[in-house]
């Protein structure tokens, strides 16, 4: 789970600079991942990630102390629909099929994840995403997301609930065809 | 109120617990990392002062920035189309004025000249205005 930010350090004349560099260094690797998790393609995502990190620096003095990473997600969430959108346009396929079983164990079972998730509507992907494997709390899901806390808590349930039928139905196809490879 | 256990730490099946942790392996690369320091701080500098630092030369810099800027202009509110458009109306309406002063400052000529011209004799052949005349 990322750490949140601390400001008590900043000083006034190098604390734009200070603040941003902070905000890169604990919020990158999340951001990047939640791009993955929400659809952005592996090619895209470093530079995805960018924009939304440019975007903030270029907003930083309209931005309240605290509120960094809600801002920022918000900003990556409009990055990845833009993402995805010319991706779709561009017809980019994940260059590892998901049928495909290989060596790589990591890279398979994201991919397996990824045409799950891509199956679920997106706001119960979302929250999905953010409370499995982010790990954020509900309360946090709710201001990032925008709604109250029983909206997540239902959105969960029901994201939960179809993700374990879709995962189900992907682990009683995919043994035959292990065991066949093996 | 608490949040409920994670699919990994209870209820998840195996299947899904290796997926989910995939997920959390998954890092993006070091030069990702440190090419979006880059271009934060090349952002912050240009949105923030006038004058490029001199660490870098001034054409990296700025190619940079205009690169960015451009990146990310429909991410930044609607600030600097409406400023763009303002200093444009700003423009017509300099040359507007311009224009109406020059044409007063012509027309305005244009008749005292031709008041001097038509109370002006008219000067007959072999004569000389009438002065002798008289």
């Amino acid at each position: 789970m990322a750490k949140p930010l601390s400001h008590a350090e900043a000083s006034p004349a190098d604390s734009a600079e200070q603040r941003l560099r902070q905000l890169v260094e604990l919020e990158f690797a999340f951001v990047w991942r939640l791009l993955r998790r929400i659809g952005v393609t592996e090619e895209d995502a470093d530079g995805a990630a960018e924009q939304a990190f440019v975007a903030v620096a270029q907003r930083l003095s309209d931005i309240r102390a605290g509120n960094e990473r809600a801002f920022l997600i918000s900003t990556a969430l409009h990055v990845a629909q833009r993402s995805r959108r010319k991706s779709e346009a561009n017809a980019v396929v994940d260059p590892i099929a998901p049928s495909r079983v290989d060596a790589v164990e990591g890279r398979h079972a994201r991919a397996l994840l990824d045409a799950e998730l891509e199956q679920l509507p997106f706001e119960l992907r979302l929250v999905f995403v953010l409370f499995e494997i982010e790990q954020l709390g509900r309360a946090e899901i709710a201001q990032i997301v925008g709604v109250p806390l029983d909206t997540v808590s239902a959105r969960l349930s029901r994201a939960r609930e179809e993700f374990g039928e879709l995962a189900k139905r992907l682990e009683a196809s995919l043994q035959p065809q292990e065991a066949g490879d093996g | 109120m608490g949040d409920p256990p994670r699919l990994v730490e209870d209820g998840g099946s195996n299947f899904v617990c290796a997926l989910i942790t995939a997920a959390r392996e998954e890092a993006p690369k070091i030069a990702a990392v440190e090419r979006t320091l880059a271009a934060t701080r090349a952002a912050s500098t240009a949105f923030s002062e006038p004058k490029l630092p001199a660490v870098a030369p001034a054409h990296t810099v700025a190619q940079r920035s205009d690169a960015i800027a451009s990146d990310a202009s429909e991410l930044v509110p609607k600030s600097r189309p409406i400023q763009a458009s303002s200093s444009a109306l700003g423009l017509v309406v300099k040359w507007l004025a311009i224009g109406a002063v020059l044409g007063i400052v012509v027309s305005t000529a244009a008749y005292s000249l031709g008041d001097v011209f038509a109370s002006a004799p008219n000067p007959e052949p072999g004569s000389d205005g009438g002065v002798r005349a008289r």
